[in-house]
């Protein structure tokens, strides 16, 4: 049997990999304006903390003097806010750990774009970085890092999700290749790469050994046959991965009980579980936080959920301060970018039940680490952090920004079939995070 | 977008203080029936739906009931042709600014809707399943918001005290000889999402009942009866304002003396409303049903034009001469000196077929009696049986999801998403509709759009030209051509401009069309070979722009000259259009034999067949055959093209004149053939939840679909709700949406598609080895049909044999026998241990709903269940542990074989 097909880089699928197919027609047209004076970035990785529901930005990331109260309809943040290492650019002061290690990070306060009504758009807009097309469908972030770079290492998924699937975070145009392997829950892993609980290692050796012997004439039969010996292989690489060292990388269990106590619960779990990931050479690992036990909504914080938002903001301070800490003594945070986004922002006023609506004129999305000219914030907004003052980046210039990060470059295209697609919607990186 | 808050506490305190939101007027009395009017025996079921409602609405067109007098004689309810907005002569320039939304009335018995529009016999006041409504046309419309289903019967009441429970989602009344003796609420819109989530067995009133469904109520009457006829009547009021017409589970049960609870009926013998008792009974109900709507959709005046159109296709099909498809085959491999392969056994012959016919496999019992049968033509009179099957339209409505993009959400739609036009597919392939009348249906795009009409096809949410992206899929289906570069700029591989596409869409739209800046490719370089020919702003009129393509359909093919849809429609499927029909004939072919004539099946632009004759051939034969696409497929399963082996050789597309047809192509089972045909081998229902974020029924169809609980696997839909709220996941379809996805299902279908990625991935086997669906497939539970089989007292050899026939459909080689007989010979007399089944208790009784989803318990419920999912099916106590574990383990080993998932 030929097991070294599948030693390949593809994970996804064992095919005959044309995947270089990428090279660009002369004449391939909608590029990005000239980006190419920005210097391509070399982080290896990235890790894409989604918080589900749209984190409020002035109650976090970018708060004001002014606090708001709900009863009195008075618009503000939630939160007085505490200084950080990056001099002049406070967080809320749910933020401490965060806030001391702020030079390896930065805030880029002034993303927006306008679909806030329904989720679904909105997330589809900040993973595909475009507006949906009845004619086209973009691959998520995920994918398109995924299809650029492939994974860092043989056996090895290249984009990992921690959290539900959708078609959103899926490949689009760029097929199955570029697809993700996901999981809900971090104690069991991806859907079937692990053994089921009650199948010992001496069933599961009974079983395959039934299975050889039961295929032996069949594959002989149809050993010219592509797609059968295909499927074949992949069996037998889902044994091996079973057992082999990405599959260890769920056993958090391995790691220090100090640290794991450090990064906290399940999102803090997730994270500990993305280092783990990026160290095995995946690319791109999407961490959803979505501990809706919390206060119900999530990062959704209309009505009372806003009440106990710092439940959530406590814990991301606690996963990601760690994480940034943890990179750093595995020598990786200048390799991986981290990425803290949602689908938009919340308004400085509060709703009749207390809590926020959506808002998307301007919000935050936080970068850390990738190599970056961290230390200092992109783009300021207003008193209520309703309005850009300075450095708006589109949802497109901030998808820029992550592909330099990771070098690829913004003025590309991908293909969709024979048809050249710009890899962003003429987005340009911002030039003073490389420079 | 939210309700206010505080109109929400408002109503809040209104529900705490027992007050109904809407106040109710003064009851109408029930109706008294005389005896003598019902049927014996029965329960007369009317369906009765309000005066439609005037003013609000210059509407998009929705179905006037027929207007029948109430108790009018059961006649024939064909409802009103569904009367398409009439495109004027001289269509307006603007767009007809959009209608105000009406959005029903709210229910009360104050008010009670009377205009007869069906009527039929049931057995027990119990519904689960209503006959949909259907136009003229045959394709589903919708009701008037709310209806009223109103039962009566004649029933004798035992003597002394009857316990009498009505169980309904919406408001439900039971009478007894006109008076009223039990009411249930009203179901009203909800605007919340944080409720405390409800124990539902805490809510009902006989713990031993199935669980309440989410959202229903009860009501229980007691009455003294007297061993004496009286007439029960039941009105259950179905959807509402701003409510999805859904009847639940409606219910009345009886317990008569202390005895237990009976599905009240006239015969007395109706189920005891327990799980058991009510799924048999919902089963048995759903396939009356199906055989009501099928009779329902039938009308001699719409099938006399057909035929008449079919007879005047005979006439004007351009003629194409040959015998069999064998005949052309062969003389292709004669000029190519290519021997054919051999032709397939029966075993393999008759899985082959199943797959290709009902997409599930063939039973143990239907292979064993296929190879023991020593007719001459077995093989044909297999496949004239499993053509009649109507498991056809199972095995067929995936491949037109994906080939009409049909992508209805779950929630909140924004993402390219269309109706769910699922449901007219099935309808049509149950029926069989002739293709042009398929196409022409789905042109004018009538009916319900959001309960499964072919109007569902019409919506294309978040998109700034719908009718281009309908243009779009249709020619690519139908025509072949592929006109999506033409949806921004002109092709420039293909013949076509960005204007051709923009008249089809203008002849869907049934006015000129404006070009949107939104759809026109900015910022090409000047010396670009892609080419804008448009002007924003600019107006196309609308007319057939393809001069090889007659542009005038013959007289009388269209009834309504003055739409262009219909002339749209009648265009495409003219006779004297060979492509059309070539298309689809290419497309069966494509599907049976595994690589098309033409290749890509959709984009004939740059491709010639590979036997010219041989497509022309076939097209004819559609024409001529009144465009049934079973006769093509007929032709093909009973050549012997389609019955030789698959080759390396037959799966290569290679260029036209490498396609012989020598062999056919290795294909291997869709996504949805291998969890339909797993659940076959287990025995198995889905054990889905019901597809929907709202089962409490409190929200429109707008926001929140039903797709209903899945039996087959293309009745799933994606399970994302984008805000990443696990509250809202649906653990148990997750682990079949999960493997579904894997080999090749779209979650999301927001683009036609013809043919899928069937590469191989490590997940696709890892599912089945070691995910919970394939966990669900091997564990011998005590619902798992090969438990029974391992009951069953027989020689091991006939075990092993039966397993073989259940799953791979052949019997086994002298040496796997010998290899599973060894395997499972040990113990084989002391496998029973002679325990009772499991009996199943409820596990979660919590109703998670949209109404609670916000509300922590919710996320705490959900994950319980998954963990319960995890924890898989338990298994049977009836056979000896270490037994049964050898015995799943031939059933993981078959199942995860490459013979099982590529048809042979």
């Amino acid at each position: 049997m030929n097991h070294s097909a599948f030693s390949r880089r593809d994970f996804l699928t064992r095919a005959s990999a044309a995947a270089g197919a990428l090279a660009l027609g002369p004449g391939a047209f909608g590029a990005a304006k000239a980006g190419s004076k920005v210097p391509l970035g070399k982080a290896e990785h990235c890790v894409f903390v989604w918080l589900g529901g749209g984190m409020s930005h002035i109650d976090t990331f970018d708060p004001k003097p002014t606090i708001g109260e709900p009863a009195a309809k008075k618009p503000g943040s939630y939160y007085p806010s505490i200084d950080t290492a990056i001099p002049g650019v406070p967080v809320c002061e749910h933020l401490p750990r965060i806030a001391k290690l702020y030079d390896r990070f930065v805030p880029v306060r002034t993303v927006n774009h306008n679909v806030i009504d329904e989720h679904a758009a909105a997330v589809n807009r900040m993973h595909t970085g475009r507006q949906v097309s009845g004619s086209v469908v973009y691959p998520s972030i995920g994918s398109i890092v995924a299809h650029q770079r492939k994974a860092a290492a043989d056996g090895v998924p290249p984009y990992v999700v921690m959290g539900y699937p959708s078609a959103t975070r899926g490949p689009g145009f760029l097929g199955p290749k570029a697809g993700y392997v996901y999981l809900t829950d971090t104690a069991s892993g991806p859907a079937g790469l692990t053994r089921p609980r009650d199948i010992t290692a001496e069933r599961q050796a009974r079983r395959e050994a039934l299975l050889t012997d039961l295929r032996g004439s069949f594959l002989d039969k149809h050993s010219e046959e592509r797609p059968i010996r295909d499927y074949s292989d992949a069996i037998e690489e889902g044994f091996r991965l079973q057992g082999g060292d990405f599959m260890r990388a769920f056993q958090l269990d391995e790691e220090p009980g100090s640290l794991r106590n450090d990064y906290g619960d399940e999102f803090g779990q997730r994270c500990l579980l993305a280092r783990r990931l990026v160290q095995r050479g995946v690319r791109f690992v999407e961490v959803g936080f979505n501990l809706n036990f919390v206060n119900g909504a999530g990062w959704d914080s209309h009505n009372a959920a806003q009440r106990d938002l710092h439940g959530l903001i406590r814990r991301l301070d606690q996963g990601v301060a760690t994480l940034v800490q943890d990179l750093e003594r595995q020598r990786l945070l200048d390799k991986t970018l981290i990425v803290i986004a949602s689908e938009f922002g919340r308004p400085a006023h509060f709703d009749a039940g207390g809590g926020r609506g959506h808002y998307g004129k301007c919000f935050t999305v936080v970068l850390a680490g990738g190599g970056l000219k961290t230390g200092q914030a992109v783009g300021t907004t207003d008193e209520l952090g309703m309005n850009i003052v300075d450095e708006p980046v589109s949802v497109p210039d901030l998808f820029a920004t992550i592909f330099n990060t990771l070098g690829i470059s913004a003025a590309k295209n991908l293909m969709d079939g024979e048809r050249p697609v710009p890899i962003t919607d003429g987005g340009t990186p911002v030039t003073k995070l490389f420079v | 977008v939210r309700s206010n808050p505080l109109l929400r506490s408002l109503s809040t305190l209104l529900l705490l203080a027992g007050i109904a939101i809407a106040a109710e007027e003064v009851p109408a009395p029930v109706k008294v029936i005389a005896r003598e009017q019902l049927p014996p025996g029965k329960v007369r079921v009317e369906i009765l739906e309000m005066t439609p409602t005037p003013a609000p609405k210059a509407a998009a067109p929705s179905a006037t009931p027929a207007p029948v007098a109430t108790d009018a004689p059961p006649a024939p309810f064909v409802a009103q042709p569904v009367v398409a907005k009439a495109a004027a002569t001289k269509p307006a320039v603007k767009p007809t600014p959009k209608p105000a939304k009406y959005d029903g009335d709210e229910s009360t018995f104050a008010k009670l809707p009377d205009i007869k529009t069906d009527e039929y016999e049931e057995s027990a006041f119990a519904m689960g399943y209503l006959p949909a409504k259907f136009s003229e046309r045959g394709v589903r419309i919708d009701r008037s918001r709310p209806f009223l289903v109103r039962s009566s019967a004649v029933v004798v009441l035992p003597p002394g005290e009857n316990k009498l429970l009505v169980r309904a989602l919406t408001g439900t009344r039971l009478a007894i000889d006109g008076k009223v003796l039990a009411t249930t609420p009203h179901a009203r819109r909800s605007g919340r999402d944080d409720m405390p989530v409800p124990d539902q067995l805490e809510k009902q009133n006989v713990p031993s009942m199935r669980l309440l469904p989410p959202g229903h109520n009860e009501a229980l009457a007691t009455f003294e009866g007297d061993g004496q006829p009286h007439v029960v009547t039941v009105e259950s009021f179905v959807g509402g304002k701003g409510l999805r017409p859904e009847i639940g589970e409606m219910s009345v049960s009886i317990s008569s003396a202390g005895g237990p609870f009976r599905l009240l009926s006239p015969t007395g013998d109706a189920p005891e409303p327990n799980e058991a008792g009510w799924r048999s009974y919902a089963e048995a109900q759903r396939e009356r049903v199906a055989a009501m709507e099928r009779q329902r959709r039938r009308n001699p005046g719409e099938e006399a034009y057909w035929n008449a159109r079919h007879q005047k296709a005979r006439q004007h099909a351009k003629p194409a001469t040959g015998e069999s498809i064998d005949k052309f085959i062969a003389a292709g491999l004669a000029k190519a000196r290519v021997e054919p392969a051999p032709l397939i056994g029966d075993a393999a012959f008759l899985r082959r077929l199943h797959l290709d016919t009902t997409g599930v496999l063939p039973t143990a019992k239907e292979a064993a009696d296929f190879l023991a049968d020593t007719a001459a033509d077995k093989r044909a009179l297999a496949i004239d049986r499993l053509l009649k099957d109507s498991r056809w339209a199972d095995r067929w409505t995936p491949y037109w999801q994906d080939v009409l993009a049909e992508n209805p959400a779950m929630l909140k739609g924004t993402l390219s998403n269309t109706g769910p036009f699922r449901w007219w597919i099935h309808d049509a392939l149950v029926d069989n509709k002739p293709m042009d009348r398929f196409v022409t249906e789905l042109v004018l795009m009538e009916g319900s759009a959001l309960y499964g009409g072919p109007a569902g096809f019409a919506v294309s949410t978040q998109n700034d030209l719908p009718m281009a992206a309908k243009a779009q899929v249709l020619s690519s289906a139908f025509m072949a051509m592929e006109m999506k570069c033409a949806r921004c700029h002109d092709a420039p591989s293909h013949s076509f401009n960005q204007e051709d596409l923009f008249n089809l869409a203008a002849m869907l739209q049934r006015t000129p069309l404006k070009v949107p800046e939104s759809s026109l490719t900015k910022g090409l370089s000047v010396n670009s070979h892609v080419v804008v020919s448009l002007k924003p702003g600019q107006s196309i009129e609308g007319h057939w722009p393809f001069k090889d393509v007659p542009g005038e359909p013959l007289p009388g093919a269209i009834r309504k000259a003055s739409d262009s849809r219909e002339k749209l429609a009648a265009i495409l499927t003219d006779p004297r259009n060979a492509r059309f029909a070539q298309v689809l004939a290419n497309r069966m072919w494509k599907e049976l034999i595994g690589v098309g004539i033409v290749e890509p099946v959709d984009d004939w632009e740059n491709s010639s067949p590979s036997h010219p004759e041989l497509i022309a051939w076939l097209g004819y034969q559609l024409v001529t055959h009144n465009y049934d696409l079973k006769h093509v497929a007929r032709l093909i399963f009973n050549s012997e093209t389609y019955q030789r082996e698959a080759t390396a050789a037959g799966t290569r597309i290679g260029n036209q004149d490498e396609r012989t047809f020598a062999s056919t192509a290795r294909r291997r089972m869709r996504a949805e053939q291998v969890v339909d045909s797993l659940f076959q081998v287990a025995g198995k229902e889905f054990g889905c939840e019901l597809l929907t974020m709202d089962p409490e029924d409190r929200q429109p169809a707008e926001s929140h679909s039903n797709f209903g609980v899945p039996r087959r696997a293309w009745e799933l839909v994606g399970l994302a709700n984008e805000r990443d709220r696990p509250a809202l996941a649906k653990p148990r379809a997750q682990t079949v949406t999960d493997v579904l996805a894997t080999f090749g299902w779209r979650e999301s279908r927001a683009e036609p598609r013809s043919t899928r990625d069937h590469e191989a991935n490590v997940l696709q086997p890892a599912l089945l080895a070691n995910g919970d669906f394939g966990g669900r497939i091997v564990r011998l539970s005590d619902d798992h049909a090969v438990t029974a089989v391992a009951l069953r007292e027989q020689p091991v050899e006939k075990l092993v044999d039966e397993v073989f026939l259940r799953v791979l459909s052949r019997l086994p080689a002298e040496k796997e026998r010998a290899r599973f007989v060894e395997l499972l010979a040990p113990a084989y007399g002391e496998r029973l241990t002679g325990a009772a089944p499991l009996q199943r208790k409820h596990t979660n009784t919590k109703a998670v709903s949209w109404a609670n989803h916000l509300h922590p318990d919710a996320t705490k419920v959900i994950m319980e269940v998954e963990k319960e999912v995890r924890a898989g099916d338990p298994a049977t106590p009836r056979l000896q542990p270490a037994w049964r574990e050898r015995l799943e383990d031939m059933l993981w080993a078959l199942m995860l074989s490459p013979e099982f998932i590529y048809l042979p």
